[in-house]
């Protein structure tokens, strides 16, 4: 979902709105285009807000968001929910930039990504409280595949109480060592189990993570034996 | 193969039985058991679950009642097909301790089930030879049957019709031949109930068996037990009832009563393979099951019968759809993709909150959503 934006990317840019007055919003909303048909769920959603100043100022984000590459799906949902919760126009304007601001941030840790859930994921994990450079990290770890799952349990663990230290750590050596999302997922679950039951939300994250951890190195041990060279059969010995 | 979660157990207990005209022994009933279970598949995806259940029982007496049983029991779910489940179930009995294998009994049962939503089709066969005082019999049964759980109570009813030429155990039972047979035929029909709570667990189950064709009597059966979670390694179980004679395994009817102590352990730390297979968070509102391409996210709501409860979520833009009554409890299924989703709940119009059990995370409107990982 892309937006017809013709004026210059630096004057839309997020950071060039931030602090700005409303009037300078719309002011600048009148030399930008209308958004197009492809929006038009974005236009649907706009144009519930009732307040008018509201209105033009949730238009400029996702014009803004849209001329830096963001995905504006996820700004879409947010904007949904708001209405649905029949929220204050301003708390769903600030919920929207909020979210424009850390979809911004998760784009420029987790490039060269724009996929709307990979970057979603991101903006949950800046607002639960991860470090952009962590975010960094894992795209490092996980160049090619979705940190969608990862940073989505990354997210459920810190929620929970597990400390970003341990948490970060602990969920970056399971990529390394090459842990399926299926068994990140479910290492969320099991802490989650854990916590409900009153174990300490540390001291379950380690012993998840130390059995999933000690799985796959047994895997990759496995692995790296079947695939040294052997004598072929039959052969003797040199 | 991933390994995904180990229980084993040990059982102390004791029970008076009674056969049929005999007198009531009092029996020690100890016993040992473990189960393993994972995922069929590798690290690009599962193609199955699978679960491996070991049992052994003894019944010690100081006469002829001693006895022993070992049970190996396997299942497998295969992904393409969750919907389905295949049991297998061997069982050998030898009967007399002193003399181990002169009597006894070897037993083979296949079941296929099948499942849509909370409801359950069951059927299957199995094939059993005893050996007893020189006589050496066979039996054969069917059955089929239906299952639907609706929490905190699930139950089957189901019917098996059976055949043996073990003269004795059905002669014991009061069942005769009106005429010369090659085998005693009857029919069961059985009805199981099921109640649980976080704690406490209560089964009861009912049968009755008619015979057919040549074969003449009848016979009913109860059985009923308490399980009784005193912490999270020992459970308390008393049972009681009526067994009626087992024309597979040559097990003669009885009445009896007994209480067993159960010491388990769990290892289900290494392995982290499935969704939702591996945990269930302690009194959550919600289940999730994997689907093909994502989940399906089942969220439960307790509140009285007149209430509007609400839910919504990413998936359906918020849009806030009426949750149904399902009989004891509010009701939704939402389908989710792979990835992250925000989910929330509110009842009679009040504040949003994410269903117990999820993680909860502040939406930024004044209320909260729960998170939902979907591998």
């Amino acid at each position: 979902m892309k937006l017809q934006i013709a004026f210059p990317v630096s004057w839309a840019s997020r950071a060039a709105w931030r602090g700005v007055s409303s009037f300078i919003a719309i002011f600048s909303l009148a030399a930008m285009p209308s958004l197009d048909a492809q929006d038009a769920s974005a236009v649907a959603a706009i144009d519930a807000l009732a307040d008018e100043r509201v209105r033009a100022a949730v238009r400029a984000i996702f014009q803004s968001a849209a001329a830096s590459g963001i995905p504006i799906a996820p700004l879409v949902t947010k904007l949904r929910e708001g209405i649905a919760k029949h929220a204050e126009p301003e708390r769903i304007r600030n919920a929207t930039a909020m979210l424009a601001t850390r979809l911004e941030n998760a784009a420029s840790a987790l490039a060269p990504s724009r996929s709307p859930d990979e970057l979603g994921a991101g903006a949950d994990a800046l607002q639960a409280g991860v470090a952009m450079g962590t975010l960094r990290d894992m795209r490092r770890v996980w160049p090619v595949k979705s940190l969608t799952v990862p940073l989505g349990v990354l997210v459920e663990l810190v929620s929970s109480g597990v400390p970003k230290a341990a948490a970060t750590r602990r969920v970056r050596e399971l990529l390394v060592q090459g842990a399926t999302t299926t068994q990140l997922a479910a290492l969320g679950t099991n802490v989650r189990a854990d916590i409900a039951a009153g174990l300490a939300p540390d001291a379950s994250m380690e012993l998840r993570s130390k059995g999933v951890l000690s799985m796959l190195i047994q895997q990759n041990t496995a692995a790296s034996s079947a695939a040294s060279p052997t004598r072929p059969p039959g052969r003797p010995r040199p | 193969m991933h390994a995904q979660a180990f229980v084993w157990w040990l059982d102390a207990g004791g029970a008076i039985v009674q056969q049929p005209r005999g007198t009531a022994r009092a029996v020690a009933t100890p016993g040992i058991g473990g189960t393993r279970g994972g995922l069929l598949g590798d690290s690009r995806g599962a193609r199955g679950a699978w679960s491996v259940t070991g049992e052994g029982a003894l019944t010690v007496a100081m006469d002829s009642v001693d006895a022993a049983q070992g049970v190996v029991r396997a299942s497998l779910t295969p992904s393409r097909a969750p919907w389905t489940t295949s049991d297998f179930e061997i069982s050998s009995t030898t009967i007399g301790l002193a003399l181990p294998g002169a009597a006894g009994s070897a037993s083979v049962t296949f079941q296929q089930s099948l499942r849509r939503g909370s409801l359950r089709v069951f059927g299957g066969g199995a094939v059993g030879r005893t050996s007893r005082s020189a006589l050496d019999s066979r039996g054969t049964g069917l059955q089929v049957g239906l299952a639907l759980a609706h929490e905190p109570f699930s139950g089957a009813v189901s019917l098996h019709r059976a055949t043996t030429n073990d003269w004795q155990l059905m002669e014991a039972s009061g069942f005769t031949l009106s005429r010369a047979a090659s085998a005693y035929a009857m029919r069961d029909a059985r009805v199981d109930v099921t109640w649980r709570a976080a704690r406490v667990q209560l089964t009861a189950s009912g049968f009755h068996r008619s015979g057919l064709s040549a074969t003449r009597g009848t016979a009913s059966g109860y059985a009923g037990a308490v399980t009784w979670q005193l912490n999270t390694s020992v459970q308390m179980i008393a049972h009681s009832g009526r067994q009626l004679a087992d024309p597979l395994r040559g097990i003669p009817q009885a009445n009896y009563a007994g209480l067993t102590a159960r010491w388990q352990r769990h290892s289900d730390y290494p392995i982290a393979s499935s969704l939702s297979a591996t945990r269930i968070v302690r009194n959550a509102e919600y289940t999730l099951e994997p689907r093909a391409g994502g989940a399906e996210l089942v969220v439960r709501i307790n509140a009285p019968i007149g209430a509007v409860v609400e839910t919504a979520s990413d998936v359906s833009e918020w849009i806030p759809a009426r949750m149904s009554w399902s009989g004891t409890q509010f009701e939704a299924r939402i389908a989710l993709s792979t990835g992250t989703h925000r989910v929330a709940v509110r009842v009679n119009g009040g504040r949003w909150r994410a269903p117990r059990g999820l993680v909860r995370v502040d939406d930024e409107f004044g209320g909260a959503a729960g998170i939902v990982v979907v591998p």
